[in-house]
């Protein structure tokens, strides 16, 4: 903590022709930060703004809901005077937007052609329509035909959250051998196990098989806790409840 | 591996492209086709409305003429006038003389030349580039004031955003629904029950072999939904009625043209018109997939009938089939009275002889591939010449006509590339002296479709350019039929349609009246996009 302090205190010394403005709005802004923050935090320069964003701090989120929406402009307070970011592309379809499925189409993309991978989605998604309401249509009481469920989506997120683990390993090495140490996973590592998990499930068909059907029947089976990608996390989770001995290690390292 | 990828992948890129640049090409259509200007390149149709509430009336012909005319500009960009001017104009001046639907269908025989080549303007107008408003508006007045050429009368029975009340409806389907045609029997529908629903019966459906005309998408989807149900639309309806009118032992058969934008809507109104004519007995001749005889043939053998024509016996064998299959009613009915003219000799030891029936001579076929085309021919000879004595009319459907125009992927030439025209198979010579040459006693349905022109030919969906000249020229004189996007009343019963059969499953879709605008504009009122749109929903 102290050396960078010094650090900077010596550059604000120097002449200011050598430094450049804009390290100097830098190194004030590190200044108003680190007045704020507490002594002994860890901070760096890097971490007080976002590297790369395209957006200065001053912009505000668009509204994505039309109900959220303010209906006289004096309710807007502050806003009227602010810039707006532009609204995702894919937030445009206002009613079928879901987060969830965007990211899983990300998984799912291959050599940038993202409007394929949205297509295979979809695709896949139409499939699971088909299979379902086929039950559906064929089974033969009322009480057979509540439990099946059509939605896409829905069976969609009850996969995600059937396949996404809770723990996931770290590999240690101590004096020449490798421990596996289990290790709580975070919610965006968690996601993306899972989706890999999905995918590479689906991607393990026979040839004349096509992907969008082989995820379409995974996507069903994860729903209903069985499948491909159920059997992975709970190889996982069993593994780290043997490795449980090795959870200690994670405060040496 | 790598190498096959790759090939793949470039396969894909110039489909791609190739559909790019046919689609929104900077070419106006003229240039392309070298078309005078004053040629009718598509006829201008009138909706009006008729019914016993003069503030129903008004309401239906604002909400008819409400839908959106799309006119495309030369960017490819559509453009969407809203015709609601007219629409008021059209509530405030008196009702025309309103003519039933079977006297109309005459008249527009009659007077569609006329009225048509006079206006000279169509809806999508490529030759200038930009929306004819005016011209539009001029021609609905024209109409309105010279007497009613081509009406067709509407019901206004069905209700628009019903969405909400549909949710909690059992599993049975209501038979009163709103979206939902009670009569089965295709031969009862009238224009009351226009952009409604009706259903197709599974062995009817697999007799038609529909599965192989419609779109697969189509056809898994009617699979899961355990019905077979087509909206009927005013192009069928048309169709239908002109065929009735004037399929007679005494007049000439006449031949209508369907021809529309991709993803119209076209196959569907065909296989409304081939299950009326199944149902009215009449002897169907559906050649299903035949644009495909051109690419992908099984075997090719050279005719010994004629030098310099082809033959393709397994496709041959499938169309005698077809029509076997297809007419199993009529042969029961009317199979002694069906019989042979002239007598045919294939080889020395084999021969049929005048006088036998026509099933005979279908099942020689079939037994005996090699000489399936050459009975094909005979069979549609007798057609020709001897079908006026026949019980009953004989209608020919054809999906894809302009494939009989198009170049095949028979080589005559490998390393010059020259390839044999499609006239040269014996099969497709066999159907074109069907469509070039006056018969009696029938009618002929012929869909013109992008689908079967090959991927350079694909730039506009108006008859002259798909059939080019030699086609245009030999199926003249024939009727045009304009199959259009959905209307703002079509739609929505299609949307309620799904609704009420669980294929929309998102809430926000089967409820707020918002997602539903929502998706009108995604689709752009066309059934594909639509179809498209509502795939992951």
């Amino acid at each position: 903590m102290a050396a960078p302090i010094k650090c900077v205190n010596f550059l604000k010394q120097l002449n200011s022709s050598i430094i450049s403005t804009s390290l100097i709005h830098r190194i004030n802004a590190f200044d108003f930060v680190h007045s704020q923050s507490a002594v002994g935090s860890n901070r760096t320069l890097t971490t007080s703004t976002p590297a790369h964003s395209v957006y200065n701090p001053r912009y505000v989120e668009p509204f994505t809901d039309k109900s959220k929406l303010p209906s006289s402009i004096d309710d807007f307070g502050e806003r009227v005077f602010l810039p707006v970011k532009a609204l995702v592309p894919s937030h445009k379809i206002t009613h079928y937007h879901d987060p969830l499925v965007e990211r899983f189409i990300n998984c799912c993309m291959s050599h940038g052609e993202r409007n394929l991978a949205k297509e295979i989605v979809a695709k896949a998604f139409e499939r699971i329509k088909l299979i379902q309401l086929d039950k559906y249509y064929k089974a033969q009481s009322d009480f057979e035909r509540e439990q099946i469920i059509c939605d896409p989506l829905k069976i969609f997120h009850l996969a995600f959250a059937n396949v996404k683990p809770v723990f996931r390993l770290l590999r240690h090495i101590k004096s020449g051998t490798i421990y596996m140490v289990p290790i709580a996973a975070k919610p965006n590592q968690a996601e993306l196990m899972a989706f890999c998990w999905l995918r590479d499930s689906a991607k393990n068909k026979p040839k004349f098989v096509s992907f969008w059907d082989a995820l379409a029947r995974e996507l069903i089976d994860a729903s209903q806790n069985t499948g491909k990608s159920v059997r992975k996390k709970l190889d996982l989770h069993r593994q780290c409840n043997q490795n449980k001995a090795y959870a200690h290690f994670i405060w040496t390292k | 591996m790598a190498a096959r990828c790759w090939r793949k992948y470039n396969f894909l890129n110039t489909f791609y492209r190739q559909n790019l640049k046919t689609r929104f090409s900077t070419k106006t259509l003229s240039d392309a086709l070298g078309l005078p200007e004053s040629l009718p390149i598509s006829e201008n149709f009138e909706f009006r409305s008729e019914s016993s509430h003069p503030s129903n009336q008004n309401i239906a012909s604002n909400a008819l003429l409400k839908c959106n005319l799309n006119n495309q500009t030369q960017s490819g960009v559509k453009l969407k006038v809203k015709a609601e001017a007219d629409a008021e104009q059209l509530s405030l001046q008196p009702t025309p003389s309103f003519t039933n639907i079977g006297s109309s269908s005459s008249l527009i025989a009659a007077s569609r030349p006329a009225s048509t080549r006079s206006i000279g303007c169509s809806r999508r107008d490529y030759s200038t580039g930009t929306t004819t408003n005016n011209n539009l508006l001029d021609n609905r007045t024209q109409s309105h004031t010279g007497g009613a050429t081509g009406t067709v009368n509407i019901g206004t029975t069905a209700n628009i955003n019903s969405a909400t009340h549909l949710l909690n409806s059992d599993f049975n389907f209501p038979n009163n629904s709103s979206v939902k045609i009670s009569e089965n029997d295709p031969l009862k529908h009238t224009t009351h029950h226009l952009f409604k629903f009706f259903n197709i019966s599974e062995d009817i459906a697999q007799m038609l072999q529909i599965s192989l005309i419609l779109r697969q998408e189509f056809v898994a989807r009617m699979k899961a939904l355990h019905e077979n149900s087509i909206m009927l639309r005013s192009p069928g309806l048309e169709c239908i009625e002109i065929l009735r009118a004037s399929c007679n032992p005494e007049s000439i058969a006449t031949k209508i043209v369907l021809y529309g934008d991709d993803g119209c809507g076209k196959s569907s109104t065909f296989v409304n018109v081939l299950h009326t004519c199944y149902q009215m007995d009449w002897m169907v001749i559906c050649p299903v997939r035949h644009y495909l005889w051109n690419k992908y043939f099984s075997e090719v053998t050279i005719s010994s009938r004629k030098s310099g024509r082809i033959d393709i016996p397994k496709e041959g064998v499938d169309f005698l089939m077809s029509i076997k299959q297809m007419n199993s009613q009529v042969f029961q009915k009317f199979g002694d009275s069906l019989r042979t003219v002239e007598a045919y000799t294939w080889s020395k030891k084999e021969a049929t002889s005048a006088g036998s029936t026509i099933e005979e001579l279908l099942d020689f076929g079939i037994e005996r591939p090699k000489y399936s085309c050459d009975v094909a021919g005979a069979f549609l000879k007798e057609v020709r010449l001897n079908g006026k004595n026949w019980p009953m009319p004989v209608f020919i459907a054809l999906d894809g006509v302009n494939s009989f125009f198009a170049p095949t992927k028979i080589f005559t030439d490998r390393v010059k590339r020259i390839s044999l025209p499609a006239s040269q198979i014996s099969l497709v010579h066999n159907l074109l002296k069907l469509i070039s040459q006056p018969w009696h006693n029938g009618g002929m349905l012929l869909v013109a479709d992008e689908r079967a022109n090959p991927l350079d030919k694909r730039a506009s969906c108006q008859p002259r350019y798909l059939l080019g000249e030699e086609g245009f020229n030999m199926a003249n004189p024939f009727i045009p039929i304009h199959v259009e996007n959905y209307n703002h009343q079509e739609i929505n019963n299609t949307l309620d349609y799904l609704i009420e059969r669980k294929w929309i499953q998102n809430q926000h879709y089967r409820t707020s009246k918002e997602a539903r605008k929502e998706l009108i504009f995604l689709s752009d009122h066309n059934p594909l996009f639509l179809e498209n749109v509502l795939k992951a929903v």
